[in-house]
């Protein structure tokens, strides 16, 4: 598995949330310009009507109280036009014809009586203009104010149509302390939904991350020392429902297949060192034993020839235990390589019968034992391999209680031994995988020992086969031919 | 139930007849109602009653804190500099009624005491029709001071708090006779004695009773045209 380097920034579990949030930021940016971009546009055209209306409403109202100069009730008219809306910050100023202040809606500021040379310039020039007919004119100051303003001004007639003083009104284009609230808990609500998408994107790409950090896990470790363990696979990401799941499963199922690889490929590196090891066994047997047995042969011919004293024949004794003893050790030592070349004897199938049945009466099985020897020659060591291991294998299969049995047949061209078990069945579907290497079980011993009795009985030009037959759950028949096939070496 | 219903009630049951209470703004409008008979008693200032007692018949006078006095206050701003009168020369000045005694005529009267001209002693003056208009018409800045019914803004000060207001008192007037409740000469002795007997037995019946309460008042009693001696010379002399 190639390594790549780590780079945290780029991984999915950030790249993920910090695109989210991008997003949530581009259109928290965008729904807070175009909420100020109409509220601007908004808030001028509200003005420029609210201010138009007002001054033209309070120059017809005011007549009267501007000709008593009365100046209470024109008091109370611009404090409640300047109060009449919640987020109007405006104010209101009466001009009398003396060009003084006969009322104004924040008295404090422009005290009755003040001179109109007291208001800010450009006011001043809205008091002129209006004097001189050219009212309702507007403009927009800042002059003396924290935010832009829009004045608008209109002239007080008297029903004869003489002006009788002018009325200005400020309407403030900056936003209310109450709009600049509304505006903010807006802001605020778009922070908490960005902390909240970040959270969410985090809480999405969590599983991947999680997969991410096992897939990581394992490649530090090394797949070949892992085998098919998938333990750092967390369960919840298994037993997901989405494409994560899909993913996690898939990747289980893979390092399964590829540890199940790298077993069989064990096992067939140690076969192959076997069968080498055989091989230098097999010429061992045949460099030593056959000297030894020229050897032995002299000496009992010395011996025909007699004529041999006392000290001759202790001598030729102790050379002969000699060869005898390096004769039987080589023996000892090699016994597969020399096992390997005798033929199957009756005596084969009696030790592979006495080591089974302790084993299956350990595992409370019943053994029905009915293997005859062919009268034909086959090789003695991967027939007892061969049975040994589908032996086994149907008494792991049968299970405590259950029975196992061994019958042979011969026929002209083949000796069939079948082994029946019940209790657990095996599907042919199955065994062909097993014995064609593609499935192993969750026991691997089963599958592997299938799939190497298949290798030996191939080796010697033999199959195996599945049979269905009652009232056993399963029966493999082993068939191995009568003129066999000699294996290469020795 | 509002105050005035539930005054003009007490007086309909009290007087067996239908008795309807209007509140107007400005003394001169009373004057002019009473005279044209559109109303048949009213509620009044002593200074329009001393102006036109020839046509006017005192019915019943209030007490307040067991007295049928009460003093003119002059007030200004919470937060203002002012502390006298004097003060406020030049300064921009709120009366309440040119008919009212506490409103206008003491502090004329008190202003002529000091040796000033009354009508020049302020830069600019103007009225309000209203006592309670005074205190917010110097609350806003509006005028720099302002003269006030004494009992209204204590009873207002009451009702709102000491800091409701945001005005505080720099003069007070002598004492003088409160405003009193008078009828029209052009009604019946029997309907003046019918009303008089009505309003003085308010306090002894439980809704009369919680009406005067209402109105932070004793009770009324017959009252003396004599009690109003001291507004009609500052009448002659400041009016």
């Amino acid at each position: 598995m190639a390594v790549v380097a780590a780079r945290p920034w780029a991984t999915l579990r950030w790249l993920i949330p910090l695109a989210m949030l991008g997003v949530a930021l581009a259109g928290g940016a965008v729904v807070v310009a175009v909420t100020f971009a109409v509220l601007e546009q908004t808030l001028r055209g509200n003005a420029e009507q609210e201010s138009s209306r007002l001054v033209h409403t309070l120059s017809l109202a005011l007549v009267e109280p501007v000709l008593r100069r009365d100046v209470w009730q024109v008091y109370q008219l611009v404090r409640a036009a300047s109060t009449a809306s919640p987020d109007a910050s405006g104010e209101v100023v009466v001009i009398d014809e003396d060009d003084r202040v006969l009322a104004a809606s924040q008295p404090l500021r422009l005290p009755v009586g003040s001179h109109v040379s007291a208001l800010p310039r450009d006011w001043q020039a809205l008091v002129r203009a209006a004097q001189v007919g050219q009212s309702p004119r507007t403009s927009t100051t800042t002059a003396d104010r924290a935010s832009p303003a829009l004045i608008t001004a209109a002239a007080i007639r008297s029903e004869e149509g003489t002006v009788i003083g002018v009325v200005l009104a400020a309407h403030a284009l900056g936003l209310s302390a109450r709009q600049q609230m509304l505006l903010l808990q807006q802001l605020g609500l778009i922070g908490v939904a960005t902390l909240l998408i970040v959270a969410l994107g985090r809480r999405l790409v969590q599983p991947i991350g999680s997969l991410r950090d096992s897939m990581a896990r394992v490649e530090a470790e090394g797949l070949s020392a892992r085998g098919a363990d998938h333990a750092d696979v967390p369960d919840v990401l298994l037993q997901r429902r989405d494409e994560v799941g899909d993913l996690a499963r898939a990747y289980v199922a893979m390092l399964r297949q590829i540890g199940h690889q790298r077993l069989l490929e064990r096992q067939v590196l140690e076969a192959e060192r076997l069968a080498r090891v055989g091989q230098i066994a097999a010429t061992l047997a045949h460099e030593v034993n056959n000297p030894i047995g020229g050897l032995l042969a002299a000496l009992d011919n010395r011996r025909l020839r007699g004529g041999i004293d006392a000290q001759s024949e202790r001598t030729l004794d102790v050379i002969e235990r000699g060869l005898r003893h390096i004769a039987q050790t080589v023996s000892a030592v090699l016994n597969e390589a020399r096992a390997g070349h005798h033929a199957l004897q009756a005596d084969d199938l009696r030790d592979l019968r006495v080591l089974l049945e302790p084993f299956a009466q350990r595992s409370g099985i019943t053994l029905d034992w009915r293997v005859i020897r062919p009268a034909a020659e086959l090789p003695a060591v991967p027939v007892r391999q061969v049975l040994l291991n589908l032996s086994i294998n149907a008494i792991h299969a049968a299970g405590f209680g259950g029975k196992v049995a061994l019958w042979s047949q011969e026929t002209d061209t083949a000796w069939r031994v079948s082994v029946a078990n019940s209790g657990q069945a095996l599907s042919a579907a199955d065994f062909d995988a097993l014995v064609g290497g593609r499935q192993w079980q969750t026991d691997v011993r089963v599958g592997l020992g299938l799939w190497v009795s298949a290798r030996l009985v191939a080796d010697i030009g033999g199959q195996l086969r599945w049979v269905a037959q009652a009232p056993w759950a399963t029966v493999i028949e082993v068939v191995f031919p009568l003129v066999p096939i000699a294996r290469a070496g020795g | 139930m509002g105050l005035l219903r539930r005054w003009a009630a007490y007086l309909t049951d009290a007087l067996g007849r239908d008795v309807r209470l209007v509140p107007f703004a400005g003394y001169q409008r009373v004057l002019e109602a009473l005279e044209r008979s559109e109303l048949e008693a009213a509620w009044l200032c002593g200074y329009p009653y001393i102006l036109r007692r020839a046509r006017l018949r005192l019915v019943a006078v209030p007490l307040w804190h067991g007295q049928p006095l009460y003093q003119g206050y002059v007030i200004v701003r919470e937060d203002s500099p002012w502390q006298d009168l004097r003060d406020l020369r030049g300064g921009i000045f709120a009366y309440a009624d040119p008919l009212s005694n506490s409103g206008y005529l003491v502090v004329r009267h008190g202003l002529a005491g000091m040796g000033f001209e009354p009508d020049r002693f302020f830069g600019r003056t103007f009225f309000t029709h209203a006592h309670r208009h005074v205190i917010d018409a110097v609350a806003d800045g509006l005028a720099d001071g302002g003269a006030v019914d004494g009992y209204v803004w204590e009873v207002l000060r009451e009702m709102r708090g000491a800091r409701g207001l945001r005005t505080r008192v720099i003069w007070r007037s002598d004492w003088h006779g409160f405003p009193p409740v008078v009828c029209s000469a052009s009604v019946s002795e029997a309907l003046r004695l019918g009303l008089q007997r009505a309003l003085i037995g308010m306090s002894a019946s439980e809704a009369g009773q919680r009406i005067l309460s209402d109105l932070y008042l004793d009770a009324f009693v017959a009252g003396d045209p004599g009690w109003y001696r001291s507004i009609e010379r500052m009448a002659g002399v400041a009016g």
